[in-house]
Order: C-alpha cells, then structure tokens, then sequence
C-alpha cells in the first residue's frame, strides 16, 4: 500500500516537473534530437539561428556560456544529417570550412568529434554549453532537447532526419 | 685468482684496482654472458652490519636502470673468505680520467659527456640514491661514446663502514664529521685525487643530499674543460682548504675557446654553499643542454671576446664553417673586400677557353670522387641507403606516428651528408606493414645499404633495436639496442644516426658533423609533437593538413625557438594554398612569416629555405623564388619537397628541360612517392605530351590509387586528347574519394564543359557558386569552365578574381593548355605581364 502511495506519489511529482512534456509527441525514429544540458538558457532555436550555432557565427549561448559543438565522426547517421539538413555540405567542405575558420582566427576551434552517441551525451551532461546531436530514441532523460522552429522530434515538422 | 670459479663466475682476466677493491672480468656461467666483478676491500668482510648496509644499499642500486648508469647485476659473498662482490654490467672503453687524459675533449664532446652525466645523476637522485663519489675515475667512457657512471652507492657503504670504526653512528650522517674529516685528513689510504671532487659539505663530514653529487660533477666538468683540477693543492689538507675556501680560474680563462656560459654552469656547479648551488641535476642537465643547442645554432659567442663579455658576431660554427655557396647580395653600403679569383672561378675560365678541358676535368672530379669515395668507406663503397619505416611491434596507435617519425628524422639527417643517397620518407613508407626482408626492399629501392628498426613501449620506456643490412650480401653491418624514457627520444634518434654514418665510414668534416647530429630542439615532446606534424602533413589531405598545423603549434608553443616547427607550420600552411582551401592571399603571407622566422632562428635550415621560396613563388618575385630554391638544395640536397617544388617553378617558367631533371633527381630520392611521381606527370602535360602525362599519371595512380590530385591531372590529360569520356569518369572518381571536394566537382564540370555538354557544365558552374558562399572556390576552374564553354567575358571575369586573390593557379598561366583558347587574347597578354610572366 505504501509502495503503490510512493508510485503515485513518484509519477505525479514527474510528470509536474516534466511540464508539457506529455504534450508532446512521441519521438520518431530516425529523427536526430539536439541536446544541450538543462542549465542552456534557451529552450528553442529557429534553424537560422541552429546554423549559426553550428556554422561558429554564434560562439555563446549566453555571455558567460560557450557553446561547445559534438559532432559524431564520419560514417555515423547523425552525422550525416548534421552536414545535409544543417550545414548542407560536403564532408570534404565541412573540414575545409572548419580548417579556413580555425585559420582564420574566427573559432577557437573546430567541433570536437565523438566516436559514440554515448560519448556524446556524456559530454554533452559534463561540459557547459555543449550541444551534441543523437538519435532521438537515444535521447537521455538528463538532456535537455531543444526544439526547432517550435517543434521536438516526432513532429511532422522537425527538420532533422 | 685467474682461473678460479666464485659462484658461478669464472674469473678470466684483471681488469683494474683501485681504493675500492679489485675487478675482475669473468663469465657468467649460467647466463654464458661476460660480466665484471668487484671484490671489496677485505675491511669490510668482518663487519656483517656493514655487509647488511652494503646488501641493502646494493638492491636499491640495483633498481637504477638507466643507460648512463653501469647495471649490478648481483651482489654475494665468496664463500671461502666471505668477502663481498659485486656483478656489473662488463663495458669496453676508458674511464673519463683516462679520456681526459688524451686529447682535449672539444666543446660539443665535452658538453655531450656532460649532459649524459647529469641525466645519470638525476635518474639516481630521483630514486633517493647518492653517489658521493662522482669523479673520473668512476665515470667510464665507452667505445660507443656512452657515459657509465659505475660504483653508485658504495660510498655511503664505505664511508659508513669507516664511520663505525671512528665509534660513529653510521645511521646518522651528522654523526660523524669530526671522525671523517679527520680521517681523510690523516688516513694513507686516502689520497689527493679522491679528495679532490669532494664537495664542501662532504669534507666537513655534514649530512649530505644529492647536491654533493652536484658539486663533485662540476669539479669533473671543470676537469672535462681545463685538464685540471680546480682545487689542486700539493697534499690533502691543501686541496680542502683550496674546496673550502678557494675559487678557481674561469675555465675560459685557461681555455680562451670556451664560451663564458660554461664557466658560468661549472662554478654555479662548484658553489660553496649548497644553497646557491645547482638543486638538481635536471637543472643542471638543462642548462648544458641549452648551451650545447646555443653552440650547435652558433648562437654563443666563444673566444676571448665572449670571455670578457664584449659581443662578438662571429659563432662558434660560424667561425669554421667553410665558406658554401651563392651568398644573398651583400648590402649595398657593405664596403666591397678586395677580392682575388676563387679557385672555382679559375676553373669556369680556364674551362671557358678551352671546351676540351670541361671534359677532361670533369672526368677527373667523377674519377677522384668516385675513388675518395671508395678509399674513405674502407674499401667497399657505399653510396646509396633507405631507412624502412621502424616497425611499430607492440601496434600501440599511440606511437605509431614515432615509429614512422624516428625513421623520417634519421632519413632527414643522414640525407645531409654528402655522397650518400638516402631515399626519401615517402619512398621507404610504402613499405610500412609490408612482410618483405630488407635486402628484397634494398634492390626495389636500389640502394646498396638499409636500415630496419622495431620500437617497443613498455610503461614510459621506449626500445629501440636497429640493424644495418648489406643489400647484396644480405648480411647484418651492425646491429644495436636503445632502450630510454620516452622523453629521451631525441638522444635515440641522434645516436642512431651517428652510428650509421660511422658505420657507413663516411669522413665526416667538423661542420657535417655536427649538421648530422643537429638537435633542432632539447624539448622532446616538441620533437614528438613535430614528428606528429609531418607524419599527417604527408598525408597531403585536407583532414592530415589539419592536425599537422595542429602539431607543428603545439610543438612551437612547447619551444618558440624551434626553427623546424616554424618550416612546418609554413608547409602546412602552403598546403592550405595548394589544395585550394583558402585563397593565396590570406595563405602566402603566412607561409612567408612562418619561413622567415625559422630562418631567423637557423638560417642553414634547407626545409626553411624551401618553404620561402614557395612564398616568393605566390608572390611572383621569380628571381627571389629560385635564389630561395637553389639555397634550399644547396643546403640540404637530398630534401625531396625542394626538388619537387623547384621542378613546378621551372615548369610554370617553361624551362621543361630543367624541370625534368629536377623531378627526376627528385624521383631518385623517391622513387616510390606519387607526390614526386605526379609531378613527372605534370611536367608531361605541361609541356604538350600527353600520352606521356597520361602513362605517367597511370603509374602514380597504381601507386596510390585514392590519391585524388593525379586522377585528376590524369583526366585533364584525357581531355587534351578528346578522351571525355575517360575524363569524366576520372573525375567522378576523384570526387567519390574525395568525399566531394570542390576541385573534383568543378573537374568534373570541365569536363562536362570541354565535351559540349553544356547544361551539366552550368549546373555545376551553380553549385560551385552556391559553395563560395560558405567555402572557397578557387576562382580559376570558373574560369577554365567559362573558357571550355567559349564565354571568354565571364572567364576573365573569374581570372580577375583569381588574380585579386593572387590564386597559386595564377603561376601556371603561361603552360597550361586550358587557356589556350583565349591566350592571344589582349587581356590574357596583360595578365601575364601583371604576374610577371611574359
């Protein structure tokens, strides 16, 4: 009896801090999901903004917040559809994009590469300001996901898969 | 003695005695090795404390394994007479007192032994051990060059055991100063030449540390330097109170050739107080080898200028360097020296007035260098040597990059000698992994000598085996074993070289020498870190061009005045330029910055030189690109990147014939590079020969066939011979492998262009131009579509952006076959003249 009180109990306290989260549609799969850590003061980015993010032009999420881009290593999904729907370049060009950027003193540096949606998340939860991108099935629940022009994964709309 | 058997040592021969007993050689029956043995003096076979303290002290000894040190193998009690022994490693050579001894020892000698010394001691301090007993006679030189430090720990023995007898506390070092200043003061045994390295502090008999060891190694090095002691007095009393109290003469003083650093090092080695004193051996150690990198880039001044502290601007090097070659101009307001003709010059004009002598002369030089060849290398002549790529035998990805980097250093030095030909990096790496023997790689190669080498990692140490085969003998030269701390790589790196080239019997002069064992840097890991650099900056890739830059910052931030990580850092960025990552005009300057400050630091560097040239190429300061090129080879003529950079400027000047022999001299050093082997192809198609170019281009691409740069020189080939076809479909290829690479898409619209499909050509004129809003486009291959589509407006338009970008296309204007159509343009007249090409 006091088990099932504690349930209760457990569930109604999740689902007040999850918010609007039942709202939202369940993910898709194939849909990559952006994750920031939950102390990333923004909640959602219109994909011109996501670009700039990603392309180095925005470098803070905030004055004191750098933004840290993972980016899985070639041959993984997520990686693929970062270059295609985000960047809309080549493998070669995205090295050669980063390369003249570094050159060029505009970025400290490139995005730093993970080898493991795994990986990547742990990161994302340890270093502040990092944005990684994973399967949004994989999407751990520490993570804060970001939304795109308004919509989360699962959504007919969300532009990432 | 002789004959007998203690243990299991079979006791051969005498090899020396002294205060500390008897050494014999002898053979160790059970391992079949020969070692050497050490009875002590029999004072100490009664006193079984004594012998506890000496089997204590001798295991930690025993844990010192460091290659400067002399290895204990064992330590026991005869079993007749009870008296100790020892075990120790047996070494051929001399003690340091009998190589004082001889000849002086030269500054390079001196500051080498030295640093050897030190590392010695501070692997010892590192482990709490002291020796106090650092002198000469203790310190052994062998055949190799090799310090070993011998009897580590057995002065605290003796002098402990000497103590007891006094009625000390041999426990308690503070205990005894009175009875052991005393009794070496008093005691027979004791003589002058021990005494004399004693520190202060030892011969007060206060409690001592490891800078007792400090002091005892500057009075060596004071020795090393003068032939003398600094405390010489005529009985013992004198020489403590001359260590006490006195302050030798600078050893410049007794040496005017030493640089006033030395004395600098020795007498802060020699303070009275421990205090003012080296605190370690490692600052000790760092402060020579700073001196000896000072010396070899001929930054000390030495003489007596430098001794009385005036400036002097002649070097060390500099000083007996002979004179080398074409010399930039002097200054104008340089006041001219009256100058007689050199014996070159009489050569050129009696070979002027007379052709027939050109032979005749010539025939004379090849025969007495063919013959000084013969007779300097003992009578087989060697000329020709690869260094294989060191095999990585444990596979740690972590040092596969050293592996490939120990043997592309030792190819760089041993490629500064003269008549030798040492086949490049690029060449040897094909057979990396490869399971063929040496000798087979040897006759592929054509060289007459190889070397292998085997890296193994264990905890922080590295091993190295090498060995020198005889290709046609296929018998081993020589053979040897490194084993040393990670960060002592650079000294692995510098003896192999050494060694090889002794092997090799070349007569070295003074200044080759020291070229071949040039340490471009003491900071190990910013060596390691420039190894790293080269190994992925030969990979000429977008992603290997990137961590070379990397690297070779990470090595410049760990030392500011490596010189060779400044010529990569320009290399790297010549890169950037070459595979059209960025235009030339934020590239060249760079390129040109980080060249010019190498040369500032080592202006003998022919990897420096070559980096400037490639500047003032992208320039188009023609005349002051080849000074640079020609200076680079002069300097270093076995540098592949300088015959092959050297061979595109003849090319792009039209001078195909120069080109060719460049190239080919540098296909010579690498035979087996698609890099060097492309370039062939290059000065093909360059000069109209494309069946040539494109046989050429097949056999760089069999070589390596994801090497991008070649299918698509190979299909621009194609296209001259109205092959499309066979050019598209190299071009495609090309953009596969390269994972879309902006050069192979627009290839790939050339081709579409020159074969009047002229939609697919717009469509990727389109795509080209939607790129260049993100990433560069090289402004030139629009044109070369423009000029294949007949829109001659549209394809100046696109040069003149090139030209704004000072594109390194720009250099090729005048021998590339795709402007041809538009060459007796008005405007293409012009734009040769803005580049300095007409």
């Amino acid at each position: 009896m006091r088990r099932l009180r504690n349930s209760i109990l457990r569930n109604c306290i999740l689902a007040v801090a999850l918010g609007g989260l039942p709202a939202a549609p369940p993910p898709a799969d194939g849909d990559i999901a952006i994750v920031v850590r939950a102390d990333v003061p923004v909640d959602n980015l219109t994909f011109a903004e996501l670009r700039r993010v990603m392309l180095g032009d925005r470098q803070f999420w905030a004055s004191n917040l750098k933004v840290t881009l993972l980016v899985r290593a070639p041959g993984a999904r997520e990686r693929e559809v970062v270059l295609k729907t985000i960047y809309q370049m080549s493998e070669a060009q995205f090295r050669q994009y980063w390369i003249a950027k570094v050159f060029r003193a505009e970025a400290a540096s490139g995005p730093r590469i993970v080898y493991s949606n795994e990986t990547a998340t742990e990161l994302a939860s340890a270093i502040p300001g990092a944005i990684a991108f994973v399967e949004a099935l994989q999407a751990p629940k520490g993570l804060k996901i970001l939304k795109i022009n308004g919509v989360l994964p699962g959504d007919k709309a969300y532009p990432l898969r | 003695m002789i004959g007998t058997t203690i243990s299991h040592y079979r006791i051969l021969s005498t090899l020396g005695s002294g205060g500390m007993g008897v050494v014999y050689q002898a053979e160790d029956s059970r391992l079949g090795r020969t070692v050497a043995v050490k009875f002590l003096p029999e004072s100490l076979a009664a006193d079984r404390a004594a012998i506890e303290r000496f089997q204590r002290e001798a295991r930690a000894v025993s844990a010192l394994n460091h290659p400067n040190i002399c290895t204990l193998f064992d330590v026991d009690r005869d079993r007749n007479d009870g008296r100790p022994f020892l075990v120790m490693e047996y070494l051929q050579g001399k003690t340091l007192k009998e190589h004082i001894d001889g000849a002086p020892l030269s500054l390079d000698e001196l500051l080498e032994l030295a640093i050897q010394i030190a590392d010695a001691l501070d692997a010892a301090h590192a482990k709490a051990v002291v020796h106090r007993d650092i002198k000469p006679a203790n310190i052994f030189v062998t055949t190799r060059g090799q310090i070993k430090i011998m009897d580590f720990g057995l002065a605290k023995v003796t002098e402990a055991a000497m103590a007891a007898d006094f009625g000390g506390d041999a426990s308690d070092p503070s205990q005894m100063p009175t009875a052991v200043f005393d009794a070496h003061l008093t005691n027979p045994g004791s003589t002058v030449g021990t005494v004399a390295y004693m520190s202060p502090e030892q011969a007060r008999g206060e409690n001592l540390d490891v800078r007792t060891d400090l002091f005892s190694c500057g009075v060596v090095l004071y020795e090393m330097a003068t032939r003398r002691s600094p405390f010489h007095g005529n009985s013992v009393a004198l020489t403590f109170v001359g260590i006490l109290h006195d302050t030798p003469a600078r050893p410049s003083q007794v040496r005017p050739d030493l640089p006033a650093e030395l004395d600098r090092i020795i007498f802060k080695a020699l303070e009275k107080k421990r205090d003012l004193r080296y605190q370690s051996a490692a600052e000790l150690r760092a402060d020579l080898k700073r001196l000896l990198r000072d010396t070899d880039s001929g930054r000390i001044s030495v003489g007596t200028e430098a001794a009385t502290g005036s400036r002097s601007s002649v070097s060390a090097r500099a000083a007996v360097r002979p004179p080398s070659g074409p010399q930039p101009a002097a200054a104008p307001s340089a006041p001219a020296a009256p100058t007689r003709p050199s014996s070159a010059e009489y050569v050129v004009t009696a070979v002027r007035r007379n052709w027939r002598a050109t032979a005749l002369i010539l025939a004379c030089v090849a025969v007495l260098a063919a013959a000084a060849i013969y007779f300097l290398s003992g009578g087989s002549a060697m000329n020709s040597l690869a260094v294989l790529p060191f095999v990585n035998v444990g596979g740690d990805p972590a040092i596969e990059y050293l592996s490939d980097g120990i043997s592309e250093s030792i190819i760089n030095d041993l490629s500064q000698l003269p008549k030798l030909g040492v086949r490049s990096f690029s060449s040897v790496s094909r057979y990396k992994g490869k399971d063929l023997s040496p000798a087979a790689a040897g006759k592929e190669l054509k060289v007459q000598a190889v070397v292998t080498g085997r890296l193994v990692k264990r905890g922080d140490e590295f091993r190295v085996n090498v060995e020198l085969i005889d290709v046609a003998g296929d018998r081993q030269i020589w053979g040897s074993q490194y084993t040393r701390k990670a960060a002592d790589i650079l000294a692995i790196q510098e003896q192999i070289s050494r060694e090889i080239s002794e092997k090799l019997k070349m007569r070295l002069s003074g200044e080759q020498k020291q070229r071949i064992t040039r340490r471009a840097t003491e900071d190990s890991e910013a060596y390691q870190m420039y190894l790293q650099g080269r190994y992925f900056w030969n990979k000429r890739t977008l992603e290997g061009v990137q961590q070379s830059l990397d690297f070779f910052n990470q090595a410049i931030q760990r030392d500011p005045r490596y010189a060779l990580a400044y010529a990569g850092q320009a290399d790297a960025y010549a890169l950037l330029g070459d595979l059209n990552v960025l235009p030339a005009r934020e590239v060249t300057p760079k390129v040109k910055a980080a060249a010019s400050k190498a040369l500032e630091l080592d202006d003998t560097l022919g990897e420096a030189h070559t980096s400037l040239a490639y500047a003032r190429l992208h320039e188009w300061d023609w005349t002051g690109a080849e000074k640079e090129f020609k200076r680079a080879i002069e300097l270093n003529p076995s540098y592949p990147t300088a015959h092959a950079w050297y061979g595109e400027y003849l090319i792009v000047s039209g001078r195909f014939d120069a080109a060719l022999a460049e190239i080919n001299r540098g296909n010579e050093l690498n035979p087996l590079s698609p890099v060097t082997n492309l370039a062939l192809a290059a000065r093909f198609y360059y000069a109209r020969d494309y069946p040539r170019a494109i046989e050429q281009a097949q056999q760089t691409l069999a070589m390596d066939a994801s090497f991008t740069a070649a299918r698509v020189l190979l299909g621009r080939a194609w296209l001259e011979r109205k092959a499309y076809a066979q050019a598209a479909a190299e071009f495609r290829k090309a953009l596969q492998l390269s994972d879309g690479d902006t050069n192979d898409l627009a290839a790939l619209g050339l081709s579409f262009a020159a074969s009047r499909q002229a939609a697919e050509a717009r469509k990727i004129l389109d795509q080209l131009k939607e790129r260049s809003q993100q990433t560069y486009v090289q402004p030139m291959w629009l044109a070369v579509i423009y000029v294949a589509l007949g829109d001659s407006d549209q394809a100046f338009d696109s040069i003149q952006e090139a030209y704004e970008d000072r594109s390194t296309w720009l250099v090729y204007l005048k021998v590339d076959p795709l402007f041809d159509p538009i060459r007796q343009d008005p405007r293409f007249t012009d734009l040769l003249h803005r580049v300095g090409l007409n």
